[in-house]
């Protein structure tokens, strides 16, 4: 039995011939070289890929750990690091780098507590910005979005589009979702944040194990407005959030079979609601005067052929109180009958409740527990009220 | 007072549950449970997760066990799962029970989603960090606990053997394949099994060469005077994996164990070099396992340095795909060790009087033993000499030891080659090398045989050898001028020498002629 062996160049006994050693050819440089790497996270720019907070096994075996170091890899050559190709941008400061992100040409490097975002135009990177409290306590705590990277920590929820960063819980200067709320949905190291390219909207999920993990709160990226909803999704171990081939946001979690799901979210309700409650403003109608209340009219639709198990109550004068509404018969309103259709629904008020009140407000809960129905809308609420005079 | 309306019209505002709630705009909501604000003018119910992906119900049983938070990557790729060139998504999945990376895949032109038989094993648990650049994906444990992996298509046509490597070549590795991401070096990948031979007499044996259960890689080197190398030198090599990313260099050893490099010493010599990696005990390659150990090389840079000295200097690239120039050949190590080494008389043998390596330069059909050179291509005239009398041609004179040639006087020198060697030269032509003309040297790579034609120079001759007619302009007045006849391969290596044999050149009156135009392009 022969032994073979594959030949180049391929003719016998023609070898590559050098008439002296070129000793003119480039030198190897691989002092820098890095054998092995192992990275907490990783962004792509162009071609270059950046790594950061790192275990690295150098030329000469010796293995490091460096939680403040960004490495880059060569121009399209993704498995290749260099200790000469090293970012610090901040060391020794008690804080490791827990995310990179990038938007166009900007690098942001998140770490627990500072944000530093690095330009990263040129071959070499310069810092831009450094932005305390902006930092993030675990990588599902930041997204890419086609309107720049977002990201939510303990103080809030930001946007970076590429010249400044925003804070998403303010509109126009005004703080919209109170420190309480915030603090009452965000759970450090767990909180995620997806992106629904669909509807422009930013998920949060408040965690991905343990009680209350379900809740959610949603930012719509076109009105800048947030809505919540309690106990939305299970309390099952939740992988981290993707976007897979269509754009939707996804994530896997896990039954207590060890079996897994893979589910996008998808922005349209086809689902009932638990947990439904909707207030409206206290209204005082443009002044402080008394008035009397004497009608809400409600333009819904949904739940055909049943009922859409909202049931509306009121507050007067920012009380503590839900007072039932009443139907022209004078019977207390338990629910709503559904209609396929836009209709309408008077409300009557109490009159020795509403009939002397400085402000009003509306509230819209599911009904003794049900789950309110998936295609309940609301068209508008009016109230119909007299002023009193002013003695 | 008349009763009056008030009108919420929108809620687009959203939760506001920061200010007074007699102070926030009219769009705005203390409390936003469970609806949306996405559609201005209408309050809607919000969103919700939908159906799961086919095949990843619960229902459907897909052992997975999840490490919160971590674990799931979108990626899509140019072929799909059944190894067709075509666009596939897939989704990574970290199953922690099993320590393994599942990958669940949809064909962007229709077919069931389904999960993949490809995973990579990781080793241990990990907290999978991914990267998805130029159609390989990175898995990273961002717990430090272990290595990192890849995984991706690999569509390798290795080894042409001619210029349609897509259909000659000699191993194809397309497959989905994972490993450690660490581009190895190949002391690394083959056990420090890479060996410096010398091929001057024969090309690596089967001894040397194996039966393929080692992987080797094995530079045969081969000196020929002439050259400038000169000194101590030590050889190293480094893979090249796929997106032209060179890994470490690997010194090849005497002994690998205990780190003794091997030195060849070189004294003004041009020096060839040709790879031989084993593949095993048949003349074809099963297209599982690549040969170096990792299915991203695709190429090897050799680098050379002169004992004592430190860097490192690039000598040559193999490309283990199309091979450069010549391509790649499966090499029988068995019985090809002498296939390729041209074998002409040697000194004390038939014809050794006249005929050094296998040229023939000298005129043996007469008594003399002067060179033959001639007035035609067809071996006749004698017009280009003298008798040593005058420096002229007249009838009188005869082709004997006395003969001189005439200066820059145009004639047709007659070389005989004579390869002994049967194999290894199959297709294969060389070129003629003459030195003493008035221009020299000059090359040829054809030139008019016995029978008159214009040929090639086939290295595989005739057994009784094969016959040309070189034309050439004789040098300037000289006494015991020089001539040379070389024959050289396709890489200029010189492979035969006729050595030096002298004429005295004869002042013919005539001027020296303008430079000879060459016939090769070099």
């Amino acid at each position: 039995m022969a032994n073979y062996a594959v030949m180049n160049p391929g003719k016998y006994h023609l070898g590559v011939p050098f008439n002296f050693p070129p000793l003119q050819n480039r030198r190897l440089n691989q002092q820098y070289l890095i054998k092995n790497i192992s990275w907490k996270t990783s962004t792509l720019i162009g071609r270059r890929l950046y790594v950061g907070n790192v275990q690295i096994t150098d030329k000469d075996n010796k293995t490091r750990t460096l939680t403040d170091s960004i490495f880059k890899s060569k121009a399209g050559q993704f498995d290749v690091f260099t200790t000469d190709r090293r970012i610090d941008v901040a060391v020794g400061d008690g804080e490791d780098i827990v995310r990179l992100a990038s938007y166009a040409d900007r690098l942001l490097q998140f770490k627990q507590n500072t944000l530093t975002i690095i330009n990263a135009t040129k071959s070499d990177e310069m810092l831009e910005a450094t932005h305390r409290f902006k930092g993030v306590s675990h990588h599902n705590a930041v997204c890419e979005t086609d309107y720049g990277v977002a990201w939510c920590n303990q103080h809030g929820v930001y946007l970076y589009n590429g010249r400044q960063v925003g804070e998403l819980l303010m509109n126009e200067g005004v703080r919209f979702i109170s420190e309480s709320k915030w603090n009452a949905f965000y759970k450090d190291g767990e909180t995620m944040i997806g992106y629904v390219p669909q509807s422009r909207q930013l998920l949060l999920i408040k965690g991905v194990s343990g009680s209350n993990t379900g809740d959610i709160m949603v930012f719509d990226m076109v009105t800048s407005s947030w809505t919540e909803a309690t106990g939305r999704l299970g309390i099952e171990h939740k992988t981290n959030l993707v976007n897979m081939w269509d754009g939707k946001l996804i994530y896997g979690y896990e039954s207590d079979t060890n079996e897994a799901t893979i589910k996008p979210w998808k922005s349209d309700c086809s689902i009932a609601i638990d947990n439904f409650k909707v207030q409206t403003k206290d209204m005082n109608f443009g002044n402080h005067a008394k008035k009397k209340i004497t009608k809400v009219r409600i333009t819904y639709k949904g739940a055909s052929g049943g009922n859409i198990n909202v049931l509306p109550k009121y507050i007067v004068d920012g009380g503590s109180t839900r007072h039932s509404f009443q139907d022209s018969n004078g019977s207390a309103i338990t629910n709503i009958a559904g209609n396929a259709n836009w209709s309408e629904i008077e409300l009557y008020t109490d009159t020795s409740i509403a009939g002397n009140v400085r402000s009003f407000a509306i509230e819209l809960t599911d009904a003794s527990g049900q789950d309110v129905a998936s295609d309940f809308e609301i068209n508008d609420i009016t109230v119909i009220y007299r002023q009193k005079s002013v003695k | 007072m008349p009763k009056q309306e008030f009108k919420i019209l929108g809620f687009h505002g959203g939760i506001n549950d920061n200010t007074d709630s007699k102070d926030i705009r009219d769009i705005d909501m203390p409390e936003a449970n469970g609806v949306s604000t996405s559609k201005i003018g209408k309050l809607i119910g919000i969103g919700n997760l939908d159906t799961a992906l086919t095949g990843l119900a619960t229902s459907d049983n897909v052992a997975v066990d999840i490490e919160p938070g971590y674990g799931l990557f979108h990626f899509s790729t140019d072929y799909e799962d059944g190894e067709a060139n075509t666009s596939e998504d897939w989704l990574a999945i970290y199953d922690k029970a099993n320590n393994r990376i599942r990958f669940y895949y949809r064909n962007k032109d229709g077919g069931s989603p389904s999960f993949s038989s490809s995973v990579v094993t990781t080793g241990g648990a990990i907290k999978p960090n991914y990267y998805y650049a130029d159609g390989m994906l990175r898995i990273s444990d961002s717990s430090f606990s272990q290595v990192s992996k890849w995984f991706g298509y690999i569509d390798s046509i290795l080894y042409w053997t001619k210029d349609t490597g897509n259909t000659n070549n000699l191993q194809d590795i397309t497959k989905w394949d994972s490993g450690h991401q660490e581009l190895k070096s190949l002391n690394v990948l083959l056990g420090g099994e890479l060996h410096l031979e010398d091929g001057s007499s024969a090309s690596p044996d089967a001894t040397k060469v194996g039966n393929g259960t080692t992987k080797k890689l094995i530079l045969s080197y081969w000196t020929s005077e002439g050259g400038e190398w000169n000194g101590n030198y030590i050889f190293g090599v480094t893979p090249i994996y796929m997106g032209e990313q060179e890994g470490p260099i690997s010194t090849i050893y005497s002994n690998f164990l205990n780190r003794v490099e091997e030195t060849i010493p070189f004294y003004n010599n041009e020096v060839s070099f040709q790879v031989f990696i084993p593949m095993g005990t048949s003349a074809t390659i099963g297209n599982e396992t690549h040969l170096l150990g990792d299915s991203r090389i695709i190429g090897l840079n050799w680098y050379f340095k002169e004992q004592g000295t430190e860097d490192w200097i690039y000598l040559m690239n193999t490309d283990l795909r199309e091979g450069g120039k010549h391509y790649w050949k499966a090499y029988n190590a068995t019985a090809e060790t002498g296939y390729g080494y041209w074998v002409g008389d040697t000194p004390g043998g038939a014809n050794a009087n006249s005929e050094r390596e296998g040229i023939r330069i000298y005129n043996t059909t007469s008594t003399n033993s002067n060179i033959s050179f001639h007035d035609t291509s067809s071996g006749s005239g004698t017009t280009w000499m003298t008798d040593g009398s005058n420096s002229t041609y007249d009838s009188n004179d005869t082709y004997d030891t006395n003969t001189q040639g005439l200066s820059y006087k145009q004639v047709y020198l007659r070389v005989i080659l004579t390869n002994n060697t049967t194999t290894g030269f199959d297709d294969r032509y060389g070129f003629i090398r003459v030195w003493g003309g008035a221009n020299s040297p000059i090359y040829v790579n054809n030139a008019i045989n016995a029978s008159g034609n214009l040929t090639k120079i086939p290295l595989k001759t005739d057994s009784g050898g094969d016959t040309y007619y070189i034309p050439l302009t004789l040098p300037g007045a000289g006494t015991d001028r020089e001539f040379r006849v070389q024959v050289l391969n396709e890489n200029f290596e010189t492979i035969a020498d006729s050595d030096i044999y002298t004429m005295t050149i004869a002042n013919s009156g005539a001027v020296e002629p303008d430079d000879y135009e060459q016939q090769v392009e070099i």
